[in-house]
């Protein structure tokens, strides 16, 4: 029922933490190395794009959800789409290493797509989404591909 | 922009007494990504509450294959580092809605939603549908299309429609063509929910038929998962202990310590596992309840927890003094008050070993089945009988406070009546408390704490304090036994009383 003085039970605890922070460490590592050297970033009036893209084909603009960034995009895009697609893949405003200005619109975000498709020479491109997960209250931001891609044209 | 598939979009102005738990989970999300660490664990530790929270339905993260979740953990996992999307994140949460403005997309559009996706709403699909001229709603009854759960296994399914709907960029089709191809996807989609309502409806039809057999083979199920419960406790914790017994170690050296440590933690692991996996899910969610809510002990109840184990020590001594006994050592008590920031320590130690490591098997599992076949006296003695006996190898451990009872008048024999006897007052405690393994856990904790602080005690005392919580538990418990013949309990899954009946009000 009790076990009196067992002193090493704190060490034990300590040990646990301690492996515990490594494996997050590692992990942390680990992930920061997978977004490593596989975007690509623009400079464009609307602040730094960063961007992937794979495959040949029509070109498809893949925006990822809540919580994302474009290697979300890259997942969706494989998960969806089959190898006979252009996919391009950005981070939207405040993901990985595309600029988040305070203020900004769901319209300057749409303005950011145009650059970069601009950018890349795309005149025509198909827009595919999930949800933001996390932002129910968020727009909708393919609403506003519209109007990039006009732009685009 | 020549097409667009949307795919579980949110983007409806909803009313607020409409999207309340989409915006709690939203808002729950958005507070997860503020720091690495916090993400990291929580999506690791809490997996399923995690999903739940990322829309995916209970039933539909219940039927997933380790395929799927294995696309599901690779999807969550590839959030991190969430630093650095945390402010996109809390962008996409805060601003403004696009509502009707998205009525001006005027290319074909594909709506994919699942009807049951609780972060984003199903009428954010019927506004699309409806707002975007010509769009298209491709829907699921159920199944998620949020989080990647079950996303990736409609997504295999849906892929065509969006490949389809893609395709018009380069190849623009005729109308005729476009709308034959939606439509053949639109019936690949049918019979896909179709033959998923089929399997539902037959799992359903098995689970009636089930109980409608059932009775005495979920009670002969029952007590041959006690009974299994028991074996592998005994043969956990003692297979840890005997080593350290036959080859006289110290159990307070290295690697010795962890044996003694993991033997400890049989009861609670075992009956944790078995709990995970003989359970449904409606019991592991009441036995997690029971296990962390402290609601569920009222206020008095934590008067009794805190009070009667001082109390009863001080009668055992006052009666020791009255008989011309020396007053006990104390001597961690006195240790306690020369370095009291070495209180939290000990209070953390004491409440792991014993309380924490063996409540969650002893009364989390165990106590239900037996007090449903032997009633409560008979169930709690037969607990503490085997909760008595458990603790046999310590006797032959060197160093132990077991071994230093040893089996004379005061050892063994003493601490079975105590087992017995803290049995029954610990199952009084636990139904009056809402079946509280909280309370147990406390009660137990108490119990021990107490006997740590009076510690070294004579032999009266020991007897006397074990006889006395015989005869109080016992006494408690003949009581609770009358009151539970004289009204019906309440009944909850499981088939054990929830708590003992109120007394009649006069």
């Amino acid at each position: 029922m009790k076990y009196k003085g067992i002193p090493l039970l704190p060490l034990v605890s300590v040990a646990a933490a301690t492996a515990v922070f490594a494996k997050y460490c590692s992990d942390m590592r680990a992930a920061q190395e997978r977004l490593r050297g596989k975007s690509t970033v623009i400079s464009s009036p609307y602040g730094d794009i960063e961007y992937s893209e794979h495959g040949t084909g029509s070109a498809v603009l893949v925006i990822h959800g809540s919580g994302g960034g474009f290697d979300q995009g890259e997942l969706l895009a494989q998960a969806v789409l089959d190898e006979h697609f252009h996919c391009i893949t950005p981070s939207r405003f405040g993901y990985l290493r595309s600029t988040f200005h305070v203020g900004a619109t769901w319209d300057e975000q749409a303005h950011a797509y145009a650059s970069l498709l601009d950018h890349l020479g795309v005149q025509q491109v198909g827009g595919s989404s999930p949800s933001p997960p996390g932002a129910p209250r968020r727009c909708c931001s393919r609403c506003s591909i519209r109007s990039a891609c006009r732009r685009s044209r | 922009m020549s097409s667009l598939a949307l795919i579980s979009c949110g983007g409806a102005r909803i009313p607020l007494e409409e999207s309340g738990q989409a915006r709690r989970q939203g808002s729950t999300l958005t507070w997860i990504f503020q720091g690495d660490f916090l993400y990291w664990a929580i999506s690791r530790l809490f997996e399923r509450q995690f999903l739940t929270l990322m829309g995916v339905p209970r039933a539909v993260a219940a039927g997933l294959s380790p395929e799927q979740r294995g696309a599901i953990w690779h999807f969550i996992d590839e959030m991190n580092p969430v630093s650095l999307r945390q402010a996109g994140v809390v962008f996409d949460h805060t601003r403004e809605v696009p509502g009707p403005r998205i009525s001006g997309i005027r290319v074909p559009t594909l709506v994919i939603h699942a009807q049951d996706d609780t972060l984003q709403p199903y009428c954010n699909a019927e506004f699309f549908s409806s707002a975007i001229p010509g769009a298209r709603l491709l829907n699921f009854q159920t199944g998620d299309t949020s989080p990647p759960s079950s996303r990736w296994r409609r997504f295999a399914q849906t892929s065509e429609s969006i490949c389809l709907t893609m395709r018009q960029i380069s190849t623009p089709l005729s109308r005729r063509e476009s709308e034959a191809k939606h439509d053949r996807c639109e019936a690949s989609a049918a019979r896909l929910v179709h033959s998923h309502q089929k399997s539902q409806q037959g799992a359903g039809m098995r689970a009636l038929f089930g109980r409608i057999r059932g009775g005495n083979r979920q009670m002969k199920k029952e007590t041959r998962n006690l009974i299994l419960f028991f074996v592998a406790t005994f043969v956990w914790t003692w297979a840890c202990y005997t080593p350290i017994a036959i080859g006289h170690h110290s159990p307070y050296e290295m690697p010795w310590t962890l044996l003694l440590i993991g033997g400890g933690m049989g009861p609670s692991l075992v009956g944790v596992a078995m709990v995970l996996l003989t359970f449904e899910k409606e019991r592991r969610r009441d036995f997690w309840r029971r296990s962390f809510s402290w609601r569920r002990i009222r206020l008095p109840w934590w008067g009794v927890i805190l009070v009667t184990f001082p109390l009863l020590f001080a009668v055992s001594i006052a009666l020791d003094l009255a008989l011309g006994g020396a007053t006990p050592g104390m001597s961690e008590f006195k240790s306690l008050l020369a370095n009291p920031a070495t209180l939290p320590l000990t209070v953390f130690i004491s409440f792991l070993s014993g309380p924490w490591s063996e409540e969650f098997g002893w009364r989390g599992y165990a106590l239900d089945p037996l007090l449903k076949r032997l009633g409560i006296i008979g169930g709690s003695c037969v607990l503490g009988l085997v909760w008595g006996v458990w603790h046999l190898p310590l006797y032959f451990m060197a160093g132990t406070w077991h071994a230093e009872m040893g089996f004379g008048l005061s050892g063994f024999w003493t601490f079975l009546v105590w087992s017995i006897g803290l049995s029954l007052l610990i199952t009084w405690v636990y139904l009056h408390t809402n079946r509280s393994i909280l309370a147990a856990l406390l009660l137990h904790f108490t119990a021990n704490f107490t006997s740590q602080l009076v510690v070294p005690y004579s032999d009266r005392v020991d007897v006397t304090r074990s006889l006395l919580v015989l005869a109080i538990g016992g006494a408690v418990c003949v009581l609770a036994t009358r009151k539970t013949i004289q009204a019906e309990p309440r009944v909850i899954p499981g088939g054990v009383p929830t708590r003992l009946p109120e007394p009649a009000r006069k």
